[in-house]
C-alpha cells in the first residue's frame, strides 16, 4: 500500500520535509559561517565553496534522514498519533526534534555517560516543551492555522535551500571527478 | 579491495603476506617513477613521534629516566643536542620535515593546513621518488594526513590512518578521497566540531557510535591502560599496532624504501601503559616560572600532574621504539637502513601553559630529538651545533647523493658537512595560526636562535604591537632571565637580523594573497 493511500497526501510531506530541510539547513550554515573567519585565513575561494558544498550534502542528506524518520514513526505509531493531520504533527514533530537537539549543542549541555543531573534536566524540559507545544496545536485550532501557514512560507525559503544542495552536490562531484 | 575499505583487522592480515613482495616485486613492478635506483642506495625509516620534546629525555639530561632504549640506540648514532622545530604545532612542524623549508615559505602554518601548491611537487616524497627509492608514508595524525595527501602521488603506497586505528568512523577519505581536506574540514565541522557541530541528527548518531566504540575498546584494553584507550580526534588506536606494522614494512618493502612513520604517542592524552603507570611519583619540583601574559594560567600542580603522565607515556613511547629497533636488528634489517628519529614539536608544562597551540615558543616546546643511524654505524657521535627540522630533508638527499634544489632553505646537517660550515648558523621556528595564509606575517610569534642566544619576537596579539625576548642558552637554558632591556646592543644585533629575515620572507606578501 502506497504512502498517499495510506493517509498522506503529497503536499503534507512536503510541509514536513519543508520543517525539515529549514532548521537544519539554517544551523548548518550558521555553524558554518561560524567557523568562516577561521577558514578564510587558509583556504582559498574554491575549497571554501567546496567545504559549504559538502556542509549542504550533509546538511540535504540530515534533512532526508529526519523526515523519513518522520514518516516511519507515522506507520508505526497509532493512527491517531501522527498520521491523522500529518501535516501539522509530523511538522511540528521535525520542528522540535531540530530545535531541541540545537539546544543540546549548546556548550552548557555536554552529552556524556553518565549523564549529569543538568542533562536529565535539560531531556525532560524537552520533553515538557514537545508536550506543551502539541497541546497547544491540538487546543487550539487558530495556533494550528497559524503553524501550518508559517509552514507554506518556509516552504518557499525550504526550497531556496534545495536548489543550493542541487548546486553544492553539483561542486562535490566536480571537485572529486577533478581531485579538487 | 580498495585499501580505504580495509578494516584495521584485515590491514594487519594482509601485512603478514607483505615478505612475499620481497619476490613478487619485481616481476609485476614498472620501474618506480623517476630514475633506477643506484644500486646499494640504504633504505630510510624515518620516525616521528608526534609531540616528543627532548627536555623531556634522560638522553638529553632530563632527570627523569624516560628514555632508556633511545638512549641505548643513541650509543650507535649520531645525536644532535640542539635540533630544533620549525613550527610548536603538528602541521607547521610537519610541513617544515617534509620541505625542507621554514613555515614562512611552505605555508603551511594553520591547524589542518595546507603547504602552498608548488611543494606539492616539492618534497621529500618527490625528490626521493627521483632515486628510484619505493616510498610508503603513514600517520596517526589527521592533521600530517592532510598534508600526506597533497604529496600521494609521489607515494607508491598510501596507508590510511584507520589502517593502524582499533576505531575511526571517519567518512571523507573513504567517500572523498580525491578531495580530501575540503570534505575531512565539512565533516569535521559537521559532525566533531569541539564548539557548534553543524548536524543536528547525525551528530547525535555519531556521539553515540563513539561512545560505544570507546566503552568496548575501554572494556578490552582498561587492563593494558589504565588512564583509557589512546585516542585523538576520536581515533582510538596502541602504539604496538604500529609498531608492529613498522617492523613489517622495515622487513618486506622493495629496496630501496623510503618509510614516513608518524605516530601520536606521547601527544595528549597522555594514556600510558600499565607498567608505565605511576613510575614518576616522585618529589621533583621543576623550575618555578611565572604564566606568560599569553597563557590561561594553568595552576602549577596540574602542570605538575600533567607534566608526569607526559613522562610516563614518553617512557611507554621509548619502550616501543625499543622493541622497534631491537626487532630490526634482530633481522638484519637495519644493516642497509639509516634511521631516523625525530619530531614534530615539543610540549610545554610551564609559565601557566600545558599544551603546544599557542603563542610561545619556548625551548621545551621548539627543542625536539634528532637521532641518525647510519647502516653498520657502531659508535655515538654527538653534534651539538645549532640544526633544525628543515635540515633533514637536504641531509637525507645529501645521504643518497642527490642533488639539492635551491628552494630548499634547510642545509646538510653536520658530520656529513664540515662543520665550519655550520658556524654561522640561525634556526627559526615559527607560529603563525591565526595570520592569513597568503598574508605578510603580522600575527605571528617568531624565534631565532644564533649561538648561545635566542631571541623571541611576539607580534599582533591583543594589546601588544611588537614585543621582544632574550635568552642565553647557555648560561639560561631555562629562559628564566630576559636580557632584553640589560643588553641593549646584543638584542639591536639580532633584532636587525630577525627583522631583515622577517621583511624577506614577507616581501611577495606584500599586497595579500596572489
Amino acid at each position: 500500500m502506497g504512502i498517499y493511500s495510506r493517509g498522506i497526501d503529497r503536499s503534507s510531506l512536503l510541509l514536513v520535509f519543508a520543517f525539515c530541510v529549514f532548521p537544519i539547513h539554517v544551523w548548518t550554515l550558521l555553524s558554518g559561517f561560524f567557523q568562516l573567519s577561521a577558514w578564510t585565513l587558509r583556504f582559498s575561494l574554491w575549497d571554501l565553496v567546496g567545504i559549504f558544498s559538502y556542509l549542504l550534502l550533509g546538511a540535504l542528506l540530515e534533512s532526508l534522514a529526519l523526515a523519513g524518520l518522520i514518516l516511519a514513526l507515522a506507520f508505526v505509531l497509532p493512527a491517531g498519533w501522527l498520521r491523522q493531520r500529518f501535516a501539522l504533527r509530523g511538522s511540528a514533530l521535525g520542528l522540535l526534534i531540530s530545535i531541541g537537539s540545537a539546544a543540546s549543542l549548546s556548550e552548557w549541555v555536554r552529552f556524556d555517560w553518565p549523564l549529569g543531573g543538568l542533562e536529565i534536566g535539560f531531556v525532560l524540559a524537552v520533553i515538557a516543551v514537545f508536550a506543551g507545544f502539541f497541546w497547544l496545536l491540538h487546543r487550539f485550532e487558530r495556533a494550528a492555522r497559524y503553524f501550518l501557514a508559517t509552514g507554506e512560507r518556509i516552504l518557499v525559503l525550504s526550497l531556496v535551500y534545495l536548489a543550493m544542495d542541487i548546486a553544492g552536490v553539483l561542486i562535490v562531484i566536480v571537485r572529486n571527478l577533478g581531485g579538487a | 579491495m580498495p585499501f580505504s575499505r580495509l578494516s584495521r583487522r584485515d590491514f594487519l592480515k594482509l601485512s603478514a603476506l607483505l615478505p612475499l613482495s620481497q619476490m613478487a616485486w619485481p616481476l609485476f613492478a614498472s620501474e618506480p617513477k623517476g630514475m633506477q635506483a643506484a644500486a646499494g642506495s640504504p633504505n630510510i625509516l624515518l620516525l616521528v613521534f608526534d609531540t616528543l620534546s627532548a627536555a623531556h629525555m634522560s638522553l638529553m639530561g632530563y632527570r627523569r629516566e624516560t628514555t632508556p632504549h633511545i638512549s641505548a640506540f643513541a650509543e650507535r648514532a649520531i645525536v644532535y643536542h640542539n635540533h630544533y622545530a620549525a613550527g610548536n604545532f603538528t602541521t607547521p612542524g610537519t610541513a617544515a620535515i617534509l620541505t625542507g623549508t621554514y613555515p614562512w615559505a611552505n605555508r603551511a602554518f594553520h591547524l589542518h593546513g595546507l603547504v602552498d601548491r608548488t611543494f606539492e611537487d616539492r618534497n621529500i616524497f618527490a625528490l626521493l621518488s627521483e632515486h628510484g627509492y619505493f616510498q610508503t608514508a603513514y600517520s596517526h595524525n589527521l592533521l600530517v594526513m592532510s598534508l600526506l595527501h597533497q604529496f600521494r602521488r609521489h607515494l607508491d603506497a598510501f596507508i590510511p590512518t584507520r589502517a593502524l586505528c582499533l576505531v575511526d568512523n571517519q567518512v571523507s577519505d573513504r567517500l572523498f578521497f580525491r578531495d580530501y581536506t575540503a570534505a575531512f574540514m565539512a565533516e569535521t565541522q559537521f559532525l566533531n566540531s569541539q564548539r557548534i557541530q553543524g548536524s543536528l541528527v547525525f551528530s547525535w548518531l555519531q556521539r553515540l557510535v563513539h561512545f560505544a566504540d570507546k566503552r568496548e575498546q575501554r572494556g578490552a584494553l582498561q587492563g593494558r591502560f589504565p588512564r583509557g584507550v589512546p585516542e585523538l580526534h576520536k581515533l582510538l588506536f596502541v602504539l604496538e599496532d604500529a609498531i608492529d606494522w613498522s617492523i613489517l614494512q622495515a622487513e618486506s618493502l622493495p629496496n630501496p624504501y623510503f618509510a614516513y612513520i608518524h605516530l601520536l604517542p606521547p601527544h595528549e592524552p597522555y594514556a600510558t601503559r600499565r607498567e608505565f603507570v605511576n613510575r614518576f611519583i616522585d618529589n621533583w619540583q621543576p623550575d618555578t616560572k611565572a604564566p606568560h601574559f599569553l597563557t590561561k594560567g594553568v595552576p602549577a600542580r596540574v602542570l605538575l600532574r600533567q607534566r608526569r603522565f607526559y613522562d610516563e607515556y614518553i617512557a611507554y613511547v621509548d619502550a616501543e621504539f625499543g622493541r622497534l629497533i631491537a626487532s630490526l636488528e634482530n633481522s638484519g634489517a637495519l644493516d642497509n637502513t639509516i634511521v631516523v628519529l625525530t619530531s614534530d614539536h615539543g610540549q610545554s608544562f610551564e609559565r601557566g601553559l600545558h599544551g603546544h597551540i599557542t603563542p610561545l615558543l619556548y625551548e621545551p616546546l621548539t627543542q625536539v630529538p634528532l637521532l641518525i643511524r647510519l647502516p653498520g654505524q657502531t659508535a655515538r657521535q654527538d653534534i651539538r651545533a645549532l640544526t633544525s627540522n628543515v635540515d633533514l630533508l637536504p641531509s637525507l638527499l645529501h645521504l643518497v647523493n642527490g642533488k639539492i634544489p635551491g628552494w630548499v632553505e634547510g642545509r646538510v646537517l653536520p658530520p656529513f658537512i664540515d662543520p665550519a660550515l655550520a658556524q654561522d648558523r640561525r634556526v627559526y621556528t615559527l607560529e603563525a595560526k591565526s595570520n592569513p595564509k597568503y598574508g605578510p606575517l603580522q600575527k605571528s610569534t617568531s624565534a631565532m636562535v644564533v649561538g648561545r642566544h635566542k631571541l623571541l619576537r611576539y607580534q599582533g596579539f591583543p594589546n601588544l604591537d611588537r614585543q621582544y625576548e632574550l635568552y642565553d642558552l647557555e648560561s639560561d637554558p631555562a629562559e628564566l632571565e630576559d636580557l632584553y632591556p640589560s643588553r641593549p646592543g646584543l638584542a639591536a644585533d639580532l633584532q636587525a637580523m630577525l627583522e631583515n629575515k622577517l621583511d624577506q620572507v614577507n616581501a611577495q606578501y606584500g599586497r595579500g594573497a596572489p
